[in-house]
């Protein structure tokens, strides 16, 4: 027994943290920041590790990938997570576009997309919240009506849609089919944003610019070539996605990294509120590591068979780990701690953190729904 | 990463599963409380057969793996028997208890000759005396007055063994609780249905199995560093912190799912419960194992994707 990386994986985090060094500006906090040189930043990044064949290393050869052993893929994710993620927006579409299209796609689709997204040329938003449809996904009303014989009309609104603004695709969710139980009759449609009928109004909030944003279907044109999948029978690829993307982000391994940061701003004199916040810290080191090592879990089980439990087992611990980590980060820099400027320690990034983790256990899934989700499979009710 | 169990060490957890539900499992610690005889005329011979006192853990991956996993199938039914005091020690020496400071207490120490008592707080080891027969009180079921003899020689890897051996033994009686709360959340119906369908209780039967896989999950990663030489001080009081608060969070949440019957000593979750408070408080509690692994990261660091150094001041 051995849970420490093997040769490929180790040798794969100091190449990849090396490159993160040469290659990232100093100070660079992501792609979603104010202003072009975060998002300029990231499309370098994503050029290099495509000249590296590190981009879709955990694509299969036949697609243009290395085959990359889920340890390798579990070890990029990582290392890329823990420092600001800077393949911004292409995350998406490497991580569950374009698996879900070598999985679901037709050869054209194929052809069309997976070059694409493997050079970093295209960038994708999720179209599958909508104003009455969040952790009920498949309560959701977007319309697909038939205008001809190959042709559908898209109308309805979508919330929530991070990059909307930057992508040129969007996985779209839609309601073909309203004479059924509601997870029949939805169907995916790959549908180009700048296609006439679509609208994005971005929504400003605590996260940062780009995140969230609300886009807008009037009568927008596709074609069943542009279904991905079989027709009504969407729901089995947004099951197909939300387990990838629900394992996708190793948000634990930044997590490490700013409590390994965060060590050398502890108190080291003996009052009681400094061994307080040592012993808070020293206790999140070590739930860092099991929220880890329940993601491991998750991703071996993944591997040999579906587990829909442990992913939302381990997405709950690493979201409310993620919370934890924020708060107690501010506790130890005070005051410093939430400000944003030139000044503030560890470049500024705790304030951010803390921010963008209020959102984790809302995104891609509530914990709530993960609860739900743990307790179903743990009570043998069959997932829907 | 190499995440299997060795086959021989699945086998033996199998077979100490099969032999202790064959003499009727939680029953039988019911039974050894009422009669506490029962340990020597029952139990003596089957934890003999079963070859509990030939494995070492200091052996290598099998033998680890079978004393962890034996472990855990004696925790399922909270075995009266100081079976991780056995473990950790070297094979056919004297069981090997943890202390900080004068203990006056341990659990089964009627049933050996002599014991050994490791004190956390400074490594030092001593001969633990038991003081009569069992005392029993409602958390300390098995307890037996105790007092420090003399100096003795510390078994290698005394410490973290023992804890790590701790933390199956309670995982395998959270993993009973577990699974109880799950199949009576099903049966029990309440307002014309199963009260698994109520989110109230899917909340508790999601954080509880959460909490059993975290300790689990951190188990496993500890014995791999024990059985690989890596496993540190810090290590082990996180790991001891982890079994802590993941026993909290299951016993208490099991009995908000299993409500007034929970309770009852019918129920076996009632017997695990206070099984458990012992191995929980001895040798430290939850804020002092916390503050024990506060002091050893800063001594030793702490090894993460992005370690944590040792502190300068610490160290030194």
């Amino acid at each position: 027994m051995t849970f420490a990386d093997d040769k490929a994986v180790s040798n794969l985090r100091l190449r990849l943290r090396r490159m993160i060094e040469e290659n990232l500006p100093e100070g660079f906090r992501g792609a979603f920041v104010e202003g072009t040189a975060g998002q300029e930043a990231a499309n370098d990044f994503c050029r290099r590790l495509a000249e590296e064949n590190l981009l879709t290393m955990s694509w299969p050869r036949e697609f243009g990938g290395a085959d990359a052993s889920i340890w390798e893929q579990a070890a990029l994710r990582e290392e890329m997570w823990a420092h600001h993620e800077p393949r911004g927006a292409q995350y998406m579409g490497l991580n569950w576009v374009g698996p879900s299209i070598m999985q679901f796609g037709t050869p054209e689709q194929r052809a069309q997309h997976l070059p694409a997204i493997a050079n970093a040329s295209s960038t994708w938003c999720q179209g599958f919240s909508e104003p009455e449809a969040g952790s009920d996904l498949a309560s959701l009303r977007l319309r697909a009506q038939r205008s001809g014989e190959d042709e559908w009309l898209l109308s309805g609104q979508k919330i929530w849609t991070s990059y909307a603004s930057l992508a040129q695709w969007c996985f779209l969710t839609a309601r073909t089919d309203n004479s059924g139980s509601k997870h029949h009759g939805i169907t995916i449609f790959l549908v180009p944003m700048d296609r006439p009928g679509v609208t994005v109004r971005k929504i400003d909030s605590m996260l940062g610019p780009h995140h969230l944003n609300e886009v807008f279907f009037d009568e927008v044109v596709a074609s069943d070539a542009e279904i991905l999948g079989e027709r009504d029978k969407g729901w089995d690829v947004i099951r197909f996605v939300l387990a990838h993307e629900r394992i996708g982000i190793a948000r634990y391994a930044r997590d490490e990294r700013i409590l390994s940061l965060l060590a050398e701003y502890l108190p080291d004199d003996e009052r009681p509120e400094s061994e307080a916040l040592r012993a808070a810290h020293a206790r999140l080191l070590v739930k860092a590591r099991t929220a880890r090592l329940m993601n491991y879990r998750s991703i071996a089980s993944t591997a040999s068979a579906d587990a829909p439990g442990g992913v939302s087992g381990a997405r709950l611990a690493t979201t409310l780990l993620d919370q934890e980590v924020a708060a107690l980060a501010l506790e130890v820099l005070g005051e410093e701690g939430l400000y944003a400027d030139d000044l503030a320690p560890l470049d500024a990034w705790v304030e951010e953190a803390w921010r963008y983790a209020r959102s984790a256990t809302i995104a891609s899934g509530t914990s709530e729904v993960q609860r739900l989700l743990v307790a179903r499979a743990m009570t043998r009710e069959p997932a829907r | 990463m190499k995440r299997e169990w060795p086959a021989d060490a699945l086998d033996f957890e199998a077979s100490v599963e099969a032999a202790l539900r064959g003499r009727g499992g939680i029953e039988l610690t019911r039974a050894a409380e009422a009669d506490p005889s029962l340990r020597e005329s029952q139990l003596r011979p089957l934890i003999e057969s079963l070859g509990f006192a030939e494995i070492d853990f200091r052996l290598g991956e099998i033998e680890a793996a079978a004393a962890a996993l034996g472990a855990k199938a004696a925790g399922r039914v909270v075995t009266p028997w100081p079976l991780v005091a056995q473990l950790a020690a070297p094979a056919g020496e004297p069981p090997v208890y943890l202390v900080a400071g004068t203990p006056r207490r341990a659990e089964h120490l009627d049933l050996f000759e002599s014991a050994l008592a490791v004190d956390v707080r400074d490594g030092s080891c001593r001969q633990l005396e038991g003081l009569g027969p069992v005392a029993p009180m409602p958390l300390d079921p098995f307890g037996v007055p105790c007092r420090l003899g003399e100096p003795a020689r510390c078994p290698v890897d005394a410490v973290v063994g023992q804890v790590v051996l701790s933390a199956y033994w309670v995982l395998g009686a959270l993993e009973t609780a577990t699974s109880l709360s799950a199949a009576y959340a099903v049966e029990r119906n309440q307002f014309d249905r199963p009260i698994a369908s109520f989110g109230a209780i899917q909340w508790r039967l999601a954080d509880l199995s959460g909490a059993q896989v975290a300790l689990s999950e951190l188990a496993g990663f500890t014995l791999a560093k024990l059985i690989d030489g890596s496993a540190t001080l810090a290590d082990a009081w996180g790991l001891r912190l982890t079994m802590i608060e993941s026993a909290e969070a299951v016993l208490a949440n099991a009995h908000q799912v299993l409500g007034a019957i929970g309770l009852c000593e019918e129920h076996d979750v009632t017997v695990i419960d206070r099984h458990l408070q012992g191995v929980l408080r001895r040798p430290l509690g939850r804020i002092e194992t916390n503050a024990a692994l506060a002091e050893r990261v800063g001594a030793e660091g702490f090894d993460l994707l992005y370690p944590v150094a040792p502190r300068a001041t610490s160290a030194a």
